[in-house]
């Protein structure tokens, strides 16, 4: 039982890969979650990763410094550019708790429609219920 | 991409290195470029020296404070070292300066790349203390030896290029052009010449008659800046101004003008006449405005009446509350105000009715399509109504044809000025302008009494 709740700051951007069209995505997108993964949960980080029609779109979540270590790292990688950010906030809870990088790949939302107004909410909301239709087939 | 592809934390000696971002200090990143451009030790090989510095740097510091100013110069930091090849140099060289040094074999390709890479690189957003911050970077490249053999004179050509891509538009790379060494010689002779034009008596006000569109009686003359070079002849504001501005220069100048304008108009034939004389956005700013006004119009005995004061609205949006007051104050004078170019910056109707004003000026874009296109008419028509229903008078500006003239009065606009009237005249020649157009008017008069 924790006595205080964790502190916690969310990111959500959008950004376009920056491989070759032709060049086959699988290999990045397994080294990315390879190391997101390995990464975020020595971080304490948790988060979703949609890609879709050439777009990525991500959800941070976690302890604010590490989740801004863990941001300034993605923003340094040239496999991807155009970077927007959707959403800084501090949620109550996390909503990929259980999640060091959900994947969730040719999304029914494509990523490009997330920009935009309201585009992080809508994301956040895509992505839970991805999850939760993947878990139901698994389960 | 949260693989970490980046090079060891620290690739340089911590002696040399600056704390903040752990790039190399100026005086480390020197040494490297001096090294690199002597032969004789060891150097002399082609390479390439990058200048970049952030486009918003200063907005970040002022709106969220020194320390997310400093964790930005640290992200950065790291992003550069990111981008550099292994055994690039590095260097934080001024508050957010920054300088590459791009070891041999770098030409104009491989700079190139680097340059974009850390354009690229830092125009992503930042993540700081729960801001999002986009700052963005411009970069200018010089290669050794073929721009500069010396170090002083190479950093100089890559600052050069940076000035250029800052200039066009930032968020971008420029590459050394000696066409930029000869603009930036003309910049800094024009500068002292300019400085040396007020005491040299070099500049002199030409003046454009303003005329009621109702009758067709002259109200007044707009004084206009021009500068008279012993080499160039008479050069047009557009030419100097923005220097002026740029330099700071144009608050004497405009100290000059105002003095000048209240002086000469003090001396026409007829005393009612008013003029009008621009008023820069940096004197405006100024709380010496109202106290230079005072001593123009005490020193030439011109009432404050008979001046009047053109603001842009780029003035405005300066410092708005700043502004709003001066103007209150001048009016209380007695001095009038006007908006000047309407319609071409930013300023809202709401804005016309908030400030402090007497006139508005129709921006010449609108007047020049007032008789042939519907857009421009109705443009031209909502200001006129808007400013009579706020007691304002409206003039057009660029008048050229008599249907132009026809077509603003026929809109509402109460006073005019353009070539249709009068082109701008020196100030020797004002009182037989005087003359002509009352003659004008009394020749019409007298058809009109024939008819």
């Amino acid at each position: 039982m924790s006595a205080e709740r964790e502190r916690l700051r969310r990111v959500v951007y959008v950004s376009h890969t920056a491989v070759e069209p032709g060049q086959p995505m699988w290999p990045v997108l397994d080294s990315i979650l390879t190391a997101a993964r390995r990464n975020n949960r020595r971080a304490g980080v948790t988060g979703a990763l949609v890609y879709s029609a050439r777009r990525f779109a991500q959800v941070l979540e976690g302890p604010p410094e590490s989740v801004e270590a863990v941001f300034e790292r993605i923003q340094c990688d040239l496999r991807h550019d155009h970077v927007t950010v959707l959403e800084v906030s501090e949620p109550e809870a996390r909503a990929f708790g259980d999640w060091s990088m959900a994947f969730v790949a040719d999304a029914p939302v494509p990523a490009e429609a997330l920009e935009g107004p309201g585009g992080a909410a809508r994301l956040m909301a895509m992505l839970q219920a991805a999850i939760r239709n993947t878990e139901a087939a698994a389960g | 991409m949260q693989h970490s592809p980046g090079p060891a934390d620290a690739p340089f000696p911590a002696e040399a290195t600056d704390s903040l971002t752990g790039l190399l200090r100026r005086d480390a990143l020197l040494a490297a470029l001096e090294r690199a451009a002597t032969p004789e030790g060891g150097g002399g090989q082609p390479f390439a020296l990058l200048a970049l510095d952030l486009d918003r740097f200063k907005s970040v510091n002022d709106t969220l404070g020194h320390a997310v100013g400093d964790a930005l110069l640290r992200a950065v930091g790291r992003r550069i070292r990111t981008a550099i090849r292994d055994g690039d140099a590095a260097g934080r060289i001024g508050g957010d300066e920054f300088a590459i040094l791009m070891t041999p074999p770098a030409g104009e390709v491989s700079a190139s790349a680097l340059a974009a890479r850390v354009v690229e690189l830092l125009g992503r957003p930042f993540l700081l203390d729960g801001h999002s911050v986009v700052t963005g970077a411009s970069v200018g490249i010089a290669l050794y030896p073929a721009d500069a053999a010396e170090p002083e004179a190479l950093l100089r050509c890559a600052d050069l290029a940076l000035y250029q891509a800052k200039q066009e538009g930032r968020g971008d790379l420029r590459r050394f052009q000696p066409a930029l060494r000869a603009r930036a010689e003309e910049r800094r002779r024009t500068e002292s010449e300019l400085r040396a034009a007020i005491a040299l008596g070099q500049f002199e006000l030409h003046y454009q008659p303003h005329v009621e569109l109702d009758g067709g009686r002259l109200a007044g003359f707009e004084a206009l800046l021009r500068w008279r070079h012993p080499a160039r002849g008479l050069v047009a504001p557009a030419e100097f101004v923005p220097l002026a501005e740029e330099t700071g220069l144009i608050l004497p100048i405009g100290e000059w003008v105002l003095r000048t304008a209240c002086r000469e108009a003090a001396g026409w034939s007829d005393p009612s006449l008013v003029v009008a004389v621009n008023v820069a956005a940096a004197q405006l700013a100024r709380r010496e405005l109202e106290g230079q006004v005072r001593a123009a119009l005490a020193a030439s005995g011109l009432a404050p009446q008979r001046l009047e004061l053109e603001v842009t609205e780029t003035a405005l949006l300066q410092d708005t509350a700043t502004a709003e007051a001066t103007c209150a104050r001048l009016r209380a004078l007695g001095v009038r105000v006007s908006l000047d170019d309407f319609g071409t910056g930013y300023s809202s109707l709401t804005r016309l009715r908030s400030f402090p004003l007497d006139r508005v000026k129709i921006d010449r874009s609108f007047v020049s399509g007032v008789a042939t296109e519907p857009e421009s008419a109705a443009i031209v028509r909502a200001v006129a109504a808007l400013g009579q229903s706020l007691g304002l008078r409206t003039t057009a500006e660029g008048v050229e044809t008599p249907t132009q003239r026809d077509a603003l009065s026929a809109n509402g606009c109460t006073d005019a000025q353009g070539y249709l009237f009068s082109e701008p005249v020196p100030a020797a020649s004002v009182d037989a302008l005087i003359r002509r157009i009352a003659d004008g008017r009394r020749a019409q008069d007298d058809k009109a009494i024939a008819a």
